[in-house]
């Protein structure tokens, strides 16, 4: 089914960074302040046309990283492992210019470390549901949703700080493992959570490969991939519960934003 | 955006329209566009480099001197979003940053417009590219004959400790969507009846950034130092003995800052392994800018 309608609202995509807005010329400013009223808002929407038809959104896991082997020779066996995460937004492809940044040479965000992270782009589908994720747990939450048809090649992930529901099951952090690291002889039970703070670029991960031509009916599936979190982890280093200043927390804070750590896939209907 | 929107639409927007058009359409004439290449006083001075707010600088106190600034920049394209192509026909080009800024093309006949999506690529030389400015003919035959996009060589020192680096990247790197570090627009115009210039810079300090999840990384030299082999010469190969999530000194200890672990964050930087040499290729797919400090969107290949 086809539905005349935008895409839910979606403010802000193009924010021009603070250190960039100072030097943004006066009279572009002006000009774009005077042509705005008959632009699309860039993000809103996007403002492409495309039609917007439902679909369907699944976040899981897999049983997977319940045990394996790290880099430096570590067998490691999770018995717990949660992210909390949203908004979730898949991305038209770079060269994809949103309607109004096509008539008008005003300034855009583009990636670069600390700069707005959606960089102007254009959104094909966004769920901005918490989810608490059991890493461990092959079976995917599945949720309704709306999409713009097109192509989408990136993901875009939010890591978040969990709401009151979700605060049992990480411990208060945004991400939480437990389990245990043998190596040869040595064996060390571990617990550890990860709080990424303030600071909103630290909470999202971008650059998550996407192959998808979104259509009426399909699926937009995000994985974790828990056994990226740990791979960088020494622990032997690691006594009980990772300190918050420690290797094992500095590798998980790593780990868990790489790109590699989710992957998506998208099933047409 | 609320109320004034039952006034402003119907007055700015006659105005907003007539400017659009004069920006978005050409009148017929056409300009000739410059384009320089430059690694900013950096890449021929070293780090640290400026003064007062603008210092770049090591903040572990080490000292960088470059000896070549080799790269390779394969194509530019100056179109617009309207698909109109300036067709500029760029050969690829090698230039040594180190000794100079020098104008790689100079295009003729342009159309005079605005063009709002410039885009250029770094990758490999081949024996197709031509020197540019006074890089030597040695090095543009060795940066063909390895296939290398990027070499930078120099010499890091802190007081009594001296160490060299020669570094030889093959990356792609595409560079598109530029913005235009003079004033902030997409790409770049030109204009009627006169030369245009635009610069393709480089920012090396990008290479030492110790983190890509904030724009305000400091600049490291240790971790790199701590893998120089027995010739006192870091190789990318060695950087990739040394995990940004484990950092080491070159005794094997965990380098602390703070005494706290020192980790690299490489944010949305798309890298496979968490080794140095992984991060610093990163790091490279950033280095590309527009006119100074234009920003564009960067994509390894």
């Amino acid at each position: 089914m086809t539905r005349p309608i935008q895409l839910p609202v979606l403010c802000v995509r193009s924010a021009v960074p603070a250190h960039r807005s100072a030097v943004l010329s006066s009279r572009i400013a002006v000009l774009f302040a005077l042509a705005l009223p008959f632009l699309p808002t860039p993000g809103c929407g996007a403002g492409t046309g495309a039609p917007i038809v439902d679909a369907s959104f699944a976040i899981g896991g897999s049983d997977a990283a319940r045990s394996f082997a790290t880099s430096a020779g570590w067998q490691v066996e999770l018995t717990e492992a949660r992210i909390v995460l949203g908004p979730i937004y898949a991305l038209a492809p770079r060269d994809e210019v949103p309607m109004a940044l096509r008539l008008w040479p005003t300034s855009v965000a583009r990636a670069h470390g600390g700069f707005d992270a959606l960089d102007g782009r254009i959104v094909r589908m966004e769920v901005l549901d918490q989810f608490l994720v059991d890493a461990l747990a092959p079976e995917p939450q599945i949720i309704a949703t709306l999409a713009e048809e097109g192509r989408a090649t990136e993901l875009s992930v939010g890591i978040l700080p969990p709401v009151d529901r979700h605060v049992e099951a990480t411990r208060g952090f945004d991400v939480w493992v437990e389990g245990t690291a043998r190596q040869g002889e040595t064996e060390v039970p571990f617990s550890g959570g990860l709080d990424l703070g303030d600071d909103p670029m630290a909470r999202r991960v971008q650059n998550i490969d996407l192959d998808a031509s979104l259509a009426e009916g399909g699926t937009l599936q995000l994985l974790v991939d828990a056994r990226v979190w740990l791979d960088g982890v020494d622990f032997d280093r690691v006594d009980g519960e990772f300190a918050l200043d420690g290797q094992a927390h500095a590798a998980l804070r790593v780990g868990a934003r790489r790109p590699t750590a989710f992957s998506a896939t998208y099933q047409a209907p | 955006m609320t109320m004034n929107n039952t006034h402003r639409p119907r007055r700015a927007g006659i105005g907003s329209l007539i400017l659009l058009a004069i920006v978005a359409c050409g009148s017929g004439s056409t300009g000739t566009l410059e384009v320089q290449l430059s690694g900013e006083e950096a890449s021929q001075v070293g780090f640290p480099v400026g003064e007062g707010e603008g210092l770049i600088a090591f903040t572990d106190g080490w000292r960088i001197a470059f000896d070549r600034v080799l790269v390779s920049v394969s194509e530019i394209h100056v179109r617009a979003s309207d698909g109109d192509d300036a067709l500029v026909m760029a050969d690829p080009v090698v230039v040594d940053l180190h000794l100079g800024e020098p104008i790689a093309w100079r295009f003729e006949n342009v159309p005079s417009r605005r063009w709002d999506r410039v885009s250029y690529q770094f990758a490999p030389a081949t024996s197709a590219s031509r020197g540019v400015g006074d890089i030597s003919a040695d090095d543009v035959q060795a940066m063909a004959a390895g296939g290398h996009s990027f070499w930078i060589e120099g010499t890091a020192t802190r007081g009594e400790e001296s160490v060299a680096f020669s570094w030889q990247f093959d990356a792609s790197i595409e560079n598109t969507g530029c913005i235009n570090g003079m004033d902030e627009t997409d790409g770049l115009v030109v204009r009627e009846s006169g030369v245009s210039g635009v610069q393709l810079t480089v920012h090396f300090d990008h290479l030492f950034f110790d983190s890509y999840a904030h724009d305000d990384p400091q600049l490291r030299f240790d971790p790199i130092a701590a893998v120089a082999g027995d010739d006192g010469v870091v190789t990318l190969e060695e950087l990739a003995s040394q995990s940004i999530v484990d950092m080491r000194d070159a005794e094997g200890a965990p380098i602390l800052i703070d005494g706290a672990p020192l980790t690299y964050d490489p944010g949305d930087l798309d890298i496979p392994t968490t080794d140095l040499r992984a991060y610093m290729i990163g790091a490279l797919s950033t280095t590309g800018h527009f006119n100074g400090e234009g920003h564009c969107d960067y994509e390894l290949r």
